[in-house]
């Protein structure tokens, strides 16, 4: 095969800068493109498979809704009861906005080493046994705790231990919203309201009852084997008792599929844009490699004549293509690096891999380009050599 | 002049076909994808009421007190949430100044209700009337309850367009009734049918059908509030979260001139100084609804980032429509150095061929257009949890139209000005 030197190539792209450095800039913004979006996607869907930290398949949120006559006291023990009593329940308490319920709200939390964001789930004592919150430290929360109004008792998460820095059982904090705090008992695992909160593993759980209100809501944890059938059995044993209420029973897999299929949708969009992007970067290839094909005829009848074979000229095209790939891809990794330090503040809990997509997005463009060239390279193999001789 | 070089162009575009609808489907696929982006990120926070800068969110101005640099800009909007609303007391002292012409309260919850023997699960908004004329929420049947109405909490409900098709099969239900706790409700008005959008006055950002109901029924309702934030702490029952300071309402105002604006900016002051301390910071806070909306609504971080990366492939298309322009005007340079040497001059070349450029880019856009309204009704159906209905507006229609333009000048501009610099003896030597 007759040589061709990098210098050779070099030199017919200096002699043709405009247009080996839109195809560089070209494939150089389309891999970017590529390997963002493809990188993109995949964060999206780390974030969505974040464990909760509880079994969401087992856990259910039983609304019941009614007039708020009589006593609430009353009418929560009783409800406490017959959600307890329904079949396949292994654990249940009271909950003031359920997991997934995505109206919560973050409170300013006042610690000794100053104000933090934070979150919190309020419910009767037996809440951390629905959502099988063991205990690193400390004890568990009591019925009497709810009725505390001097420093209410607290549990934290061992995020938000971590994040005060000290043993934190005992410690005092306080908030606007929840009051003067104290911390009796470290929860050990890392339990999130939601998928998509960030810092969410910071959580307080606060003991209470419910108030006044027409709609109470109850976390069930179920036996494994009763999940399935938890809810119909359910909702028809606690209409038969009191059929004149609303009743809404909600596996919160099931609100979390909500976002699953949300990032599904993500990915057919993601996909067809690096399809596309794909798609333009090939014809435009093939369009100038198609140009340079009939602009270097004379060239290639010389080369011909001078004893290069057809698969010389196809091969040095294709070399040629690939070594402007090459650079472009090389531009896009500096283009990645600079989209990430732009896009820190607008990512947000997002985990951006693109280093790890960028190989993926490289050999695609690789590939596309290497196919671009290929027609015209073997359009250029069949110029004969008595073209050479040709002056016009 | 203009019309010759058109012509021109338009006779270049027909004599390669493919060549020339390859350009527009290139830049057309990338132009597509950027309108995709900016519909579903503008999706978020796009309403149409502005009532000429009358309209203004009113809350205290206070802020988490944590420092949310570097923080996501997710996570500052949650985080100033619950600063955005107001309690129940200080709503009702700030609603009654004398400078205020309108005002609605409002807050949503969850009801269940029933007419016809069904039973279904709304967001209950809870407002007063002026809610609708703020709003200009239009109705297809019927309107508001009337005043003595609210000030009786007489029962009377207004139902919108998805609640009436649950309950009543989409019929004229006005003077109906539907059941809350087993006593009837009248209906006094129905909403039109509405594009799925971020409501300024939702702070649950919620698509669930919808009742809404006079703001006092809440408390004989038992109804809570879906987003509360607690300032305090109180007993248990509706009277006491009444007269907490626990804020969960959303207080809208109408302020008709500058001097009402001004009286009423200084009422909010001191009211804040006397709650907040002269120390602090807080002043009370009026925002108009486009400024609430950007400042309020999260707007997910995949949207953001998506809509970067759409703009990084406008601008590929733009280089690769640049390289297939080169490519095409190349091929008629022996034309082109013949036109120069008869006369024509470097400007009349450039712009016939700028113009060559910008037609493409115009064709492109209308075709983009089309590809994205049509996308834009997939992907409503594939990403099925989502705050509004992405639809194209009008001001995402003028938007694409500008950036299409936009690319084609930029991609034109390096091969018009090849063409226009080119020596024309150097192509008529070599045709």
């Amino acid at each position: 095969m007759m040589r061709v030197g990098i210098s050779q190539i070099a030199s017919s792209m200096r002699h043709r800068k405009s247009a080996y450095a839109s195809l560089v800039l070209e494939v150089a913004l389309g891999c970017t493109v590529v390997a963002y979006v493809l990188a993109l996607g995949n964060g999206l869907r780390s974030v969505a498979d974040q464990p909760l930290g509880f079994d969401a398949s087992r856990t259910f949120a039983v609304a019941i809704e009614e007039p708020p006559r009589g006593a609430h006291e009353q009418r929560y023990r009783r409800e406490l009861a017959e959600v307890r009593a329904l079949p396949g329940v292994e654990a249940a308490a009271w909950v003031e906005l359920a997991p997934l319920s995505r109206c919560e709200l973050p409170e300013t939390l006042t610690t000794g080493d100053g104000p933090r964001l934070t979150w919190s789930l309020r419910g009767d004592e037996q809440l951390p046994n629905v959502l099988g919150a063991e205990l690193s430290a400390g004890r568990a929360l009591t019925a009497a705790d709810a009725a505390q109004t001097g420093p209410i008792p607290v549990l934290i998460s061992s995020a938000l231990a971590d994040g005060l820095g000290r043993s934190p059982l005992g410690a005092r904090l306080s908030s606007p919203g929840l009051g003067s705090l104290s911390v009796v008992g470290v929860v050990a695992r890392q339990i999130r309201l939601g998928p998509f909160f960030a810092g969410a593993t910071e959580l307080v759980i606060m003991p209470g009852h419910p108030g006044q209100a027409r709609r109470n809501t109850y976390l069930v944890r179920a036996r494994p084997e009763a999940s399935n059938g938890f809810a119909r059995a359910a909702d028809a044993r606690l209409r038969a008792a009191r059929p004149e209420r609303w009743l809404s029973i909600t596996r919160l897999s099931d609100a979390r599929d909500l976002i699953v299929r949300n990032i599904a949708g993500a990915d057919i969009i993601i996909l067809i844009t690096v399809l596309g992007m794909l798609l333009v970067v090939l014809v435009g290839s093939l369009g100038m490699s198609s140009s340079l094909v009939v602009e270097r005829a004379r060239q290639i009848g010389i080369r011909r004549a001078l004893g290069a074979r057809r698969s010389d000229i196809i091969g040095y095209f294709m070399l040629e293509n690939l070594f402007a790939t090459a650079l472009g891809l090389l531009l896009s990794a500096g283009i990645c690096a600079l989209l990430d330090q732009l896009l820190v503040d607008v990512r947000g809990p997002l985990i951006i891999e693109w280093r790890k997509y960028l190989p993926i997005s490289a050999a695609l463009f690789l590939l596309s380009g290497q196919v671009a060239v290929l027609l015209p390279a073997r359009r250029a193999a069949h110029v004969a050599p008595s073209v050479a001789t040709r002056t016009a | 002049m203009l019309f010759f070089h058109l012509r021109r162009a338009v006779r270049s575009l027909r004599r390669t076909p493919v060549m020339s609808a390859v350009m527009i489907v290139d830049m057309a696929l990338g132009l597509a994808v950027w309108t995709i982006a900016y519909t579903a990120v503008s999706s978020h926070t796009r309403d149409p009421i502005d009532a000429g800068g009358r309209i203004f969110h009113v809350d205290w101005g206070t802020d988490p007190g944590v420092e949310l640099r570097g923080v996501d800009r997710y996570q500052q909007v949650l985080a100033q949430a619950p600063h955005m609303l107001v309690s129940y007391r200080d709503a009702a002292l700030l609603s009654r100044h004398e400078a205020v012409s309108r005002s609605a309260k409002t807050f949503t919850s969850r009801l269940a209700v029933s007419a016809q023997q069904r039973q279904v699960e709304t967001a209950a908004r809870f407002c007063t009337r002026d809610l609708f004329t703020l709003f200009e929420l239009p109705f297809r049947h019927g309107g508001a309850w009337d005043a003595a109405g609210e000030r009786a909490l007489a029962p009377e409900v207004v139902l919108d367009d998805a609640s009436n098709r649950l309950l009543f099969g989409g019929a004229n239900s006005v003077g109906r009734i539907v059941e809350i706790d087993g006593q009837g409700y009248r209906v006094t008005g129905v909403l039109a049918a509405m594009p799925e959008r971020v409501r300024a006055y939702d702070f649950a950002l919620t698509t669930a059908p919808a009742i809404y109901l006079p703001f006092e029924l809440f408390v004989p309702l038992g109804a809570r509030p879906d987003y509360l934030a607690r300032r305090s702490l109180h007993g248990a029952s509706m009277a006491e979260l009444v007269i907490s300071d626990d804020a969960f309402v959303q207080l809208w105002v109408q302020l008709d001139s500058a001097a009402q604006r001004a009286r009423f900016e200084a009422f909010l002051e001191s009211e804040a100084r006397k709650r907040h301390g002269a120390h602090r910071a807080a002043r009370g806070r009026l925002q108009p609804v486009a400024s609430w909306m950007a400042a309020s609504v999260p707007v997910p971080s995949g949207f953001l980032v998506f809509q970067v990366c759409a703009f990084i492939a406008l601008l590929a298309c733009s280089v690769n429509l640049s390289r297939l322009l080169i490519v095409k005007f190349q091929a008629r340079a022996p034309e082109l150095a013949l036109q120069r040497a008869v006369g024509a001059t470097r400007a009349s070349v450039f712009a016939q061929h700028m113009l060559e450029a910008v037609l493409v880019a115009l064709l492109a856009t209308e075709l983009a257009l089309a590809i994205a309204a049509l996308s834009l009704v997939g992907i409503n159906a594939i990403v099925p949890d989502r705050p509004a209905y992405f639809v194209l507006d009008l001001e995402g229609v003028w938007l694409a139209c500008a950036m299409g333009l936009g690319a084609g000048v930029l991609a034109g501009v390096l091969p018009a000005l090849r063409m226009c610099q080119a020596a024309p003896a150097t192509f008529l030597r070599s045709s």
